[in-house]
């Protein structure tokens, strides 16, 4: 390991352990501490990068940061993630055994569990990325936005235009359209808005990351992709629904007013992230 | 009294002979307790400073880069004083009992 590299992991392992402006201090100490030591010393001496911010992280401080980076992980991936499982149950249903009992457990059962309690998971990882990523800033008053997040909104922007025009068939489709619309067709539409909703919660995890590790402005795109699973998971629970009270007249205008104040508080919440 | 006081209470007892250079109170420590990894030491000095009994200060530089020097604060004299009175009260403890 040489020095440069030791200091690249120390850099990672610092800035996941260590609030922003403490971790750009220990490792400006770590330049001069580390100078001029060979691969042997530094192992030696030093042990690895990851026991080394360990030991300089408050176990208090640390738990709590896992606590929290746990909770927007599941709200960010039940939704995102639980949809692609319901899609592949066809081919997955896991047997095991537990309490001498044998179980079975097929996914759409777990997925439809989460659909009522999406809300939640909004306001929840909504409100504590925002407050958490504000206190623990240490960028100073940078204007510039780290490189990667505009791409990664506008995938975003995309990702959720595609699970509009879902809605819009669904909630306002021509008669043609739908009549038009066989099995297969649907099934493809479905299993491309899980796709779809996989994909944004993976970019959210990735920015979830980098707004510890780098720049709190990264979380702008984890409330995107928040806002996007949700409103995905939304209309995947319509698309898939066999709830024959939706024939009433009327019934989309409840439906379309979720959607529409899911998309937005999506955005208001980008936008203040991007402040 | 565990060994992380004991490594505390000698960085303490460096700082209270004059202001140091933080690179070299490291090696310092590391040369006495060469199981102990300077990672290991460089943390306790860290949490001084964060606990107020430690602060650290630039140096002046004559060509070279910038060094960080660390001094003992109010609050530092005390803890050192604590400590050192537990650590001569242990030692007077087990002379008691024989052990040199």
């Amino acid at each position: 390991m040489m020095e440069r590299d030791y200091l690249l992991r120390l850099s990672r392992a610092a800035r996941w352990c260590l609030p922003p402006a403490e971790a750009a201090e220990v490792l400006e100490d770590y330049r001069e501490i580390i100078a001029d030591r060979s691969v042997e010393e530094l192992r030696r001496d030093l042990g690895s990068p990851w026991s080394a911010a360990r030991q300089l992280a408050q176990p208090g401080a640390y738990r709590r940061w896992l606590a929290v980076f746990t909770v927007l992980a599941a709200c960010l991936l039940l939704p995102g993630v639980l949809p692609v499982l319901s899609v592949l149950s066809g081919m997955a249903i896991f047997r095991f055994q537990a309490y001498g009992v044998d179980w079975l457990w097929w996914f759409p059962g777990l997925c439809d569990t989460i659909v009522p309690l999406r809300g939640g998971f909004f306001v929840a990882g909504t409100a504590l990325a925002l407050v958490w990523f504000r206190r623990g800033s240490g960028e100073g008053r940078s204007r510039n936005l780290p490189k990667g997040v505009v791409p990664l909104l506008v995938l975003l922007l995309i990702g959720m235009a595609f699970q509009w025009l879902a809605a819009w068939l669904i909630l306002a489709g021509p008669a043609e359209i739908l009549r038009a619309m066989t099995y297969k067709i649907a099934d493809a539409m479905r299993l491309t808005m899980t796709l779809d909703m996989f994909s944004m919660g993976a970019i959210g995890m990735f920015a979830l990351v980098k707004a510890r590790m780098t720049n709190r402005r990264w979380q702008a795109v984890y409330i995107l992709a928040l806002a996007g699973c949700i409103l995905g998971l939304s209309i995947y629970a319509l698309w898939t629904s066999m709830d024959i009270s939706f024939s009433d007249t009327g019934w989309q205008t409840p439906i379309l007013l979720r959607y529409i104040t899911i998309t937005l508080l999506g955005f208001v919440g980008t936008g203040v992230s991007l402040c | 009294m565990l060994k992380r006081d004991l490594l505390e209470l000698c960085l303490l007892h460096l700082m209270a002979q004059g202001d140091q250079y933080g690179y070299e109170l490291l090696r310092r420590l590391h040369d006495v307790f060469p199981d102990v990894q300077e990672s290991a030491i460089y943390a306790i000095l860290r949490q001084l400073c964060r606990e107020g009994a430690t602060e650290r200060y630039q140096g002046e530089a004559s060509g070279g880069p910038v060094r960080k020097y660390y001094r003992l604060t109010r609050d530092g004299w005390g803890r050192y004083d604590a400590l050192l009175k537990i650590w001569r009260d242990m030692r007077d403890a087990v002379a008691a009992l024989g052990i040199q």
